[in-house]
């Protein structure tokens, strides 16, 4: 098996006091090429393991790792295959554009940056290529002004940017919470493809559940920088088994008019309240409607439910330990031995 | 009782000609009442509520309609006057409304100021209590009063807007996209204390939005809007279970559900430009159900804004 794609090694980010994401360890491989979701609401941590993976922000304890080497310690021509293989699409499909260029801009600066082209007439022809693979149409698309797109358009254009470098990995940012409902399943849909055709693995980060279980193989459910779920996207998804997962699943609206909102359970109040963390205890505690006093004191480990899930909440303590070394392979992130056992 | 939109035309000025961004919009809701308001971006969800605020800024204009509450009509009032009817008698809460509370001032003070410029003359210790009541209500502390915006989080933030828009207990709120930036718990605790809200005022509620989950959630009523046109109105299950507008079909097609893993549907096409609306049904180009009178000839919806009508040729196919 060669080098991972990128790998993180125990590796975490504190500001300061607060801890935004606890040491993890997980390798994403091509082999595979999963789309993983990473899950959770604001503060969660999920955008600190984002910035940490595009080499943003660097690791406080562990490191990260390009094909093996500590991507802070990249030689520039390595570097540079980095910044070209990992490639991103953030949230906000509006601020991403210079309103003054043309979108074409977007397209051929890094075009140019790498220089992946000879000719205008190369680049014209990986341009429209890249715009066709994302549905859009290049003749109704190259030319314009930002303000001339829709937002499902300047997403897609977004991923058509990405995929004009053959990106070998691609972080993807809550690329849909800012688009209409209508447009988003076009977006994800070129995501999907991107995925399924050119065999990119895609970390999908998101608040929504909903669409992590239409898109996603594998899920991580982050609460205040802790995994507190990972595994199987379907599974964990539809049968949740940590109280926070629950919480989440039970919290979208669902369009069917007899599916009360929360289950019909109100959500406990003093709520929104804490912010400090508590001392090194379950971080889920305070809203918790299972907590117990142990779970003030001590965070407990990952539990294995079986051979899809794992959770972090003593409810399973009486489940095997799971060896958080162990979260790719749980996770199929990387051809790995356990992707024979038979589904 | 309760608000009453007639024939509501709001039109854009452009160097290409005025554009009609609301066209003949006209719906009521009840004191009591939430009526829900989707459609795509570009539709004109937020123009028709800027145009009841009295809101829109050049080059938008409101061309024509009555906004009547009360006997009054917001419309026609001269502006001094509406100012005085904002918050007290119609709040409206914009989209990503907690990112316009001032980041220099506490919440105390964006929220005494409202009270101030509305003539609420009382003793500071009384303004005090009112704050700290209204703040209750959407489930923040006290304490929140002396905190400046950045020191509260997104969910919190959006509920200090909801406060201030409660704050002198209006007949009719308008909520725009109240919760698009926020996750799915914090969205749940914004629209319990803004539906807990508008019930104990009795309000009339206009949710904008393009999430159907939520609306099929919160409102009682549904109204689907395209290109500028209303194209359906009716009781929320009548729309969610009988839709009668093939592009509200479309739209309730598209919501992603926690089953048939992998199935993304979306509307196929583009919503037309404003500036060269088809002739005919502004959907026509999308709608499978197309026939040749949808072409040409422009479908109304009915005028009694009761009931459950849709702005389309195969009900009188039918």
């Amino acid at each position: 098996m060669t080098a991972p794609i990128i790998e993180l090694a125990a590796a975490g980010k504190r500001f300061g006091a607060v801890t935004a994401l606890r040491p993890i360890s997980l390798s994403i491989g091509q082999d595979n090429a999963p789309i993983l979701a990473v899950a959770g609401e604001s503060g969660s941590g999920k955008t600190t393991l984002a910035s940490l993976l595009l080499g943003f922000l660097l690791p406080s304890e562990g490191e990260i790792r390009f094909r093996g080497e500590n991507i802070a310690k990249l030689p520039a021509a390595k570097r540079r295959s980095f910044r070209r293989e990992v490639q991103a699409v953030f949230q906000d499909p509006f601020a991403a554009y210079n309103p003054f260029y043309r979108v074409d801009h977007v397209l051929t600066e890094p075009l140019h940056l790498f220089g992946l082209v000879r000719s205008r007439h190369r680049a014209r022809e990986m341009m429209e290529a890249a715009c066709e693979r994302v549905g859009l149409h290049p003749q109704d698309t190259l030319g314009r002004f930002p303000h001339e797109l829709s937002g499902g358009q300047r997403q897609r254009l977004m991923v058509a940017r990405a995929l004009l470098l053959h990106p070998k990995l691609l972080i993807a940012d809550e690329p849909v919470s800012m688009i209409d409902a209508s447009l988003r399943a076009i977006v994800l849909s070129s995501l999907r493809t991107l995925n399924t055709e050119f065999g990119i693995p895609i970390l999908y980060i998101t608040h929504d559940l909903t669409t992590a279980y239409h898109v996603a193989n594998a899920i991580i459910v982050l609460y205040r920088g802790t995994i507190v779920e990972a595994g199987d996207a379907e599974s964990v998804i539809l049968n949740p088994q940590h109280p926070y997962t629950q919480l989440l699943v039970d919290s979208i609206p669902s369009p069917d008019l007899d599916t009360p909102w929360g289950n019909g359970r109100p959500l406990s109040d003093g709520f929104s309240a804490p912010t400090a963390e508590s001392a090194g205890g379950c971080p889920f505690i305070a809203r918790c409607p299972h907590a117990m006093p142990r779970c003030a004191t001590q965070l407990p480990p990952l539990y294995a439910q079986n051979s899809r899930q794992a959770v972090r909440c003593v409810l399973h303590e009486d489940a095997p330990r799971f060896e958080e070394d162990g979260l790719s392979d749980l996770l199929h992130l990387n051809a790995s031995p356990s992707k024979e056992i038979p589904q | 009782m309760g608000l009453e939109v007639r024939d509501l035309i709001v039109t854009y000025r452009t160097p290409g000609g005025a554009i009609r961004a609301v066209d003949s919009v006209s719906f009521d809701v009840a004191q009591g009442e939430r009526l829900g308001l989707v459609g795509e971006s570009g539709s004109g969800k937020t123009t028709t509520a800027l145009a009841l605020m009295q809101m829109l800024r050049a080059p938008g204009r409101c061309e024509n309609g009555t906004a009547v509450i009360d006997g009054t009509d917001l419309l026609a009032l001269p502006p001094a006057q509406m100012r005085g009817h904002r918050l007290r008698t119609i709040s409206y809460i914009p989209q990503g409304a907690m990112n316009s509370l001032n980041p220099v001032h506490t919440v105390e003070r964006q929220m005494r100021s409202v009270l101030l410029d509305h003539g609420v003359a009382s003793p500071r210790a009384e303004l005090h209590r009112r704050c700290i009541a209204v703040l209750a209500g959407v489930g923040l502390a006290a304490d929140v009063l002396r905190r400046y915006p950045h020191e509260l989080s997104g969910g919190m933030k959006q509920r200090v807007c909801v406060a201030i828009g409660m704050l002198l207990g209006p007949k009719i709120i308008i909520a725009d996209e109240p919760t698009s930036a926020l996750d799915v718990i914090s969205q749940r605790l914004v629209m319990e204390t803004l539906g807990r809200e508008q019930q104990r005022n009795n309000a009339a509620l206009v949710l904008i939005g393009h999430d159907i989950g939520l609306m099929a959630q919160f409102v009682h009523r549904l109204a689907v809007m395209y290109a500028g046109r209303l194209v359906e109105i009716g009781t929320i299950r009548e729309v969610l279970t009988r839709p009668r507008h093939p592009y509200t079909r479309a739209l309730i097609a598209s919501i992603p559900r926690l089953r048939d893993r992998g199935m993304l549907g979306g509307i196929p096409g583009v919503t037309p430009s404003l500036r060269q609306l088809p002739p005919g049904c502004a959907f026509h180009h999308r709608c499978a159900a197309r026939f040749e009178r949808c072409l040409h000839d422009k479908p109304l919806l009915d005028a009694d804004p009761g009931g459950h009508h849709a702005a389309c040729h195969l009900r009188d196919a039918a």
